[in-house]
């Protein structure tokens, strides 16, 4: 093993912390642990077909409007890419609407930098495998 | 001194089907302080329009079914009270000829311009 690959399995071990990290904190909607995580210029698409920035999405978790009952996340492949690491896997979530409860299967794509000497989400886009049928909140 | 009418949060009416896209619109307009209405398809649409005071702008699709956003538009410039309503298209046709809309914007949609959009034809800033 040389060098780089040292430095790949060391990133791609990062990466697979901080993508478990993100993901609890989405789940526990921890605002300040997502504010440090997220790059200033973030970009998401989401599988509701809306491109949004970091402020807007913390705005949404802060106001209850984004909240999950259940949040898991299945790194596939962890890949680093010159300055940036993409990770691609699934995801299993039940979203709390305001009238029902939504459990969704989808694949994923983070984007990772690092900036500063810490890493970022810098873009992530979703894509949905599986919706199944709502249920009513509890 | 406003009137009730004056006072009140912009009213808007999104035309979706698909579940997903149109409760992540509706959430994101009611947290900018918009009053935002769910419509499943044209039809359901109308139903509303007929029946409720004018909205001040409609956010459609135009891919659904039982009624799609191009008959929603035949239809709603047919009536005098809708037609001059105006209308956001929102679409992943790239060819906006063939779109009649005050706007059209692209899906993925982003956020911040239909935002921005929406607020150019709310006639005033909502409360939140």
């Amino acid at each position: 093993m040389n060098a780089t690959d040292d430095r790949n399995a060391l990133e791609q071990r990062e990466i697979e912390a901080l993508e478990e990290r993100e993901a609890q904190a989405m789940l526990r909607a921890d605002v300040s642990t997502l504010e440090a995580l997220w790059a200033d210029d973030l970009i998401v698409n989401s599988t509701a077909n809306l491109i949004a920035g970091k402020q807007i999405l913390l705005e949404m978790i802060k106001n209850g409007r984004l909240k999950l009952r259940t949040y898991e996340r299945h790194p596939v492949r962890i890949v680093p890419l010159g300055d940036f690491v993409v990770a691609t896997g699934n995801e299993v979530s039940q979203l709390i609407g305001d009238t029902a409860e939504f459990k969704l299967f989808v694949s994923y794509m983070n984007v990772w930098t690092k900036r500063d000497g810490n890493w970022q989400l810098v873009a992530r886009h979703v894509g949905v495998l599986q919706r199944a049928e709502p249920s009513p909140v509890r | 001194m406003q009137d009730e009418e004056e006072k009140r949060d912009p009213r808007i009416l999104v035309v979706e089907d698909d579940e997903d896209a149109r409760e992540a619109m509706v959430a994101l307009l009611q947290m900018k302080g918009y009053c935002a209405v769910p419509a499943g398809n044209g039809k359901e649409a109308l139903d509303y329009l007929r029946q409720a005071p004018a909205p001040d702008l409609i956010i459609l699709d135009l891919w659904m079914p039982v009624m799609d956003g191009w008959e929603f538009r035949t239809e709603q410039v047919k009536d005098p009270r809708l037609k001059e309503i105006p209308v956001i298209v929102v679409t992943a046709l790239s060819d906006r000829t063939d779109v009649d809309a005050d706007e059209v914007i692209i899906k993925p949609v982003d956020v911040e311009r239909l935002l921005m959009t929406v607020s150019q034809y709310c006639r005033r800033e909502p409360t939140a």
